[in-house]
């Protein structure tokens, strides 16, 4: 199976970590935005339910104040008292029935009617349309006057009735001639084919009302400034009374009729707020932002007024647009982070390839060290940990060789010395074969030099022992030299120099060039034939019993191992040639003993 | 100083609420003509005699208005007798006026006979006899005193003009030309919607004898009694567009006057007996 690049994978990992970071960011955003969102939108609906409720307010007020300036019109309250003197002297039920008579003819067969002419043309009724001509176009159905009877005296439009003493908002206002300010909850008008909104005046006189000035307001018109108050393009701001009706939506608003009573009893409170809902009229199972005020004035009129009910501004918005920073955000944030993701992936591939070279090249020098070239060096220049790794790895190359170096070295010594046994238990061997085959000591001494000088590969050698008959030291055997008696005389100096040495320290004294040998100052030594010489004692019983000078032409210097053996032989050679001696001694008894 | 449009008031109440009373109509109509008509929109039963209150307010063209309040005494005779009527009109308001009365006593049509007017100014103390023919000394005013005079349906040529329908009342549009020509009536001709149901005159059209229109009267009537009398009259000057509504209330019918509660002793103490 082919295994995966390691540029790959941290190209493949810095993609994941990437993508996982920039999910948990989107994932924060959208909760963080929407729920943040929520509380801005939410606040913002608040304060523009709050706002078109204090309109609300101004608008009711207004109009009320509006009424009552018109009822103090002195055009209006001439007519009306004018209208109340024609009732003079006659009863209740006779002024009662006569108006009934009128009103029944007005409803039915008006025909020519002087009173309706009467009504649509005199000084009030042309107050009443100068004043109606003046305010906002059409926000009026009609605006009438009625006398303290509930007669017509004056109107903007021909009334649908005569007498309005049955009305309610008649009887409110006049209020058995007390008078008081009535308010009708929104309606559908049948007469004028609209929502209509009426505001009922007492018109007083001496403390007394003496007739009613009846606004009748289209709504339509009269909450025209709701339509235009939004905060987006979507949204509208409507308004309901406390049984759910909807009374008033902007033409872009809903069209039904109801409020869900959920939604209701959430927004029917004393003081404004928002809530989010899937109940809301026009987004119904969607969730929404409501913002919701009460309006005021609809709980201090008191409950004689819009029927004892409350009114309730609350607004609603297309989700999709409230929520659409937030879509927006994270659209732009995805974009983004897909841009971002597209130069992460080059910048990932450069940084990983940046990574994996030096790496890669760590690879390579490690097959090639593993493959035994501890000459290879990495060259990494990252000044990082790879380049440290790639520094160890040389270091450890260049350990590895001298290691092995020193192992070879280790071997080699190990072999020469394993040879060098070899050769010294041969040398032994054949010390210890030459020494046991004779009791001779000439030819002890001659054997014994003749193998070592063989085995040491030296070039001459001699035997310096004590000469009882001459009762001096002198040389009593010799191989390869000439020992000529001038010559034998300069070399016994420095035999007998370095013999001395040996009897007192009794240990072997060797000097590979002794030309130039400092211990030799005191003795002059001229040019000679041997520069190299080794002095072995010959011991017996811890005793010089002879000295075993090995010579060689060229400059040669013994090992320690060597001076070892040469010890230890001479030992050998010491006791055969004290064995040797003894057994001539018996054999001669006139022989001197040998001095220690 | 007494104002002419006062005057003119006062003396057009006292006839013409006598001239448009009239008697309980007929129920049941077969095909009527043009006179038949007329006759029954005229044949005024005014009963015996009549107090009301009149309330009139003359809106000028510029919307200026004026009230006058009047209270007025009528009584019928029988048509054998030498009297047509008598009435006695005391002004209420404007309270410059009150006390101001007049007095018109109208006699049968039979007699060819002039009526006789009165009027009595509180300021001079004295009751005074007015001129024959008053209409010269009213000629600024919306409507002379001839044009209330009870005028003999017999003295004009009556057309069913059509039969006209007006918000679900039927009438009779009825022209009534004069025969010849005369020195107190003015009108080329008049125009008058008759109910078909009761035959009361709810609108006069009044034109000149080159057949301009000059005034517009919408009438509505009220039944006291037996009787149908003015409740509200609307006329129109078409050509001053000066408009006068006339409001009747208070109204009684067959109270008990007498020829003694029309004297000139009444019309200065002020009191009807």
């Amino acid at each position: 199976m082919k295994k995966s690049g390691l540029q790959k994978r941290l190209l493949t990992s810095i993609l994941a970590v990437s993508f996982a970071a920039g999910l948990v960011v989107l994932i924060l955003v959208y909760v963080t935005g929407r729920s943040a969102l929520k509380a801005s939108i939410g606040g913002t609906f608040r304060e523009l339910a709050e706002t078109v409720s204090s309109t609300i307010d101004l608008s009711i007020s207004y109009h009320i104040k509006e009424s009552k300036l018109l009822a103090s019109a002195q055009s209006i309250l001439s007519a009306i008292e004018d209208s109340n003197l024609l009732y003079e002297g006659e009863t209740n039920q006779e002024i009662e029935k006569r108006i009934q008579e009128i009103d029944a003819r007005w409803i039915g067969g008006a025909g020519v009617n002087a009173y309706l002419f009467e009504v649509l043309n005199n000084r009030a009724t042309n107050y009443l349309k100068d004043f109606s001509a003046s305010g906002e176009r059409g926000i009026y159905n009609i605006i009438l006057v009625t006398n303290e009877k509930g007669a017509v005296v004056g109107a903007t439009e021909k009334p649908s009735h005569y007498s309005y003493s049955s009305q309610k908002w008649w009887r409110a206002s006049y209020n058995n001639g007390v008078g008081g300010i009535y308010v009708s909850d929104i309606y559908f008008n049948d007469e004028f084919g609209v929502k209509t909104l009426d505001i009922a005046t007492p018109v007083m006189r001496g403390g007394r009302a003496i007739g009613v000035i009846m606004m009748s307001h289209n709504v339509d018109t009269f909450f025209k400034f709701i339509s235009s108050t939004r905060v987006g393009t979507t949204d509208n701001v409507m308004l309901a009374n406390s049984d759910g009706a909807i009374l008033y939506s902007p033409p872009a608003g809903t069209k039904e009729t109801q409020l869900d009573k959920g939604l209701l009893e959430e927004i029917s409170q004393e003081q404004s707020g928002w809530l989010t809902t899937r109940a809301d009229v026009t987004y119904h199972g969607r969730q929404s932002i409501a913002g919701y005020a009460p309006v005021k004035i609809t709980a201090e009129l008191g409950k004689e007024n819009i029927n004892g009910k409350r009114w309730y501004v609350f607004t609603n918005q297309d989700p999709s647009e409230t929520f659409m920073p937030v879509y927006s955000l994270l659209l732009r944030i995805g974009i983004a982070g897909l841009a971002g993701a597209g130069l992460l992936a080059i910048l990932a591939y450069i940084t990983a390839g940046k990574i994996v070279r030096p790496v890669k090249e760590l690879q390579k020098g490690a097959e090639q060290m593993g493959a035994g070239d501890l000459d290879y060096r990495i060259t990494v220049n990252t000044g990082d940990e790879i380049e440290d790794l790639a520094f160890n790895f040389n270091d450890m190359a260049a350990k590895l060789k001298l290691f092995y170096i020193k192992l070879e070295e280790m071997v080699k010594e190990r072999t020469r010395e394993l040879e060098q046994r070899n050769e010294e238990i041969s040398i032994l061997y054949s010390t210890a074969m030459t020494l046991n085959q004779s009791l001779d000591a000439e030819r002890t001494f001659s054997e014994s030099l003749k193998t070592l000088i063989e085995v040491m590969k030296a070039d001459a050698g001699v035997i310096w022992m004590l000469d009882n008959k001459l009762r001096r030291f002198a040389i009593v055997a010799s191989q390869n030299i000439d020992l000529k008696p001038e010559r034998e005389q300069k070399i016994s100096e420095i035999f007998e120099f370095i013999g001395d040495k040996i009897i007192h320290s009794g240990k072997l004294w060797a000097s590979e060039n002794i030309t130039v040998d400092d211990r030799l100052d005191s003795i002059h030594i001229s040019e000679e034939d041997f520069i190299s010489v080794a002095g072995i004692p010959l011991k017996s019983k811890d005793k010089v019993v002879a000295i075993m000078f090995l010579l060689n032409r060229n400059i040669k210097a013994l090992t320690s191992r060597e001076e070892d053996m040469l010890l230890s032989i001479g030992s050998h050679i010491g006791i055969a040639v004290e064995n040797s001696l003894l057994f001539a001694k018996l054999l001669r008894r006139d022989e001197p003993e040998i001095q220690g | 100083m007494l104002k002419r449009g006062t005057l003119f008031l006062g003396f057009w109440l006292l006839v013409g609420i006598s001239l448009f009373s009239v008697t309980t109509p007929s129920v049941t109509y077969g095909e009527l003509t043009a006179d038949q008509i007329a006759e029954k929109s005229e044949d005024v039963y005014p009963g015996t005699d009549q107090q009301s209150k009149l309330t009139f307010i003359i809106r000028e063209s510029d919307g200026a208005e004026r009230k006058v309040v009047l209270r007025r005494y009528w009584k019928n005779y029988q048509k054998d007798s030498e009297f047509d009527s008598k009435v006695l009109v005391f002004n209420e308001y404007p309270p410059d006026t009150k006390g101001n009365s007049f007095m018109v006593w109208t006699y049968n049509s039979s007699l060819q006979k002039p009526e006789d007017l009165w009027i009595y100014l509180p300021i001079l103390r004295k009751v005074q006899k007015l001129p024959e023919h008053p209409d010269e000394i009213f000629s600024g005013a919306n409507l002379r005193p001839s044009d209330m005079i009870p005028r003999d349906v017999s003295l004009d040529k009556h057309k069913l003009l059509r039969e006209e329908t007006i918000e679900n009342q039927q009438y009779y549009v009825i022209e009534s030309t004069p025969k010849t020509r005369g020195s107190n009536y003015n009108y080329g001709k008049v125009v008058k919607w008759v109910k078909k149901n009761d035959f009361l005159k709810e609108r006069i059209d009044y034109y000149d004898t080159d057949g301009t229109m000059l005034k517009k009267q919408l009438i509505t009537w009220k039944k006291v009694k037996d009787a149908y009398v003015w409740e509200k009259v609307v006329l129109t000057n078409v050509k001053t567009d000066v408009q006068t509504i006339l409001n009747i209330s208070d109204v009684e019918i067959n109270t008990g006057l007498t020829d003694a509660s029309f004297t000139e002793r009444a019309m200065s103490s002020g009191r009807v007996k």
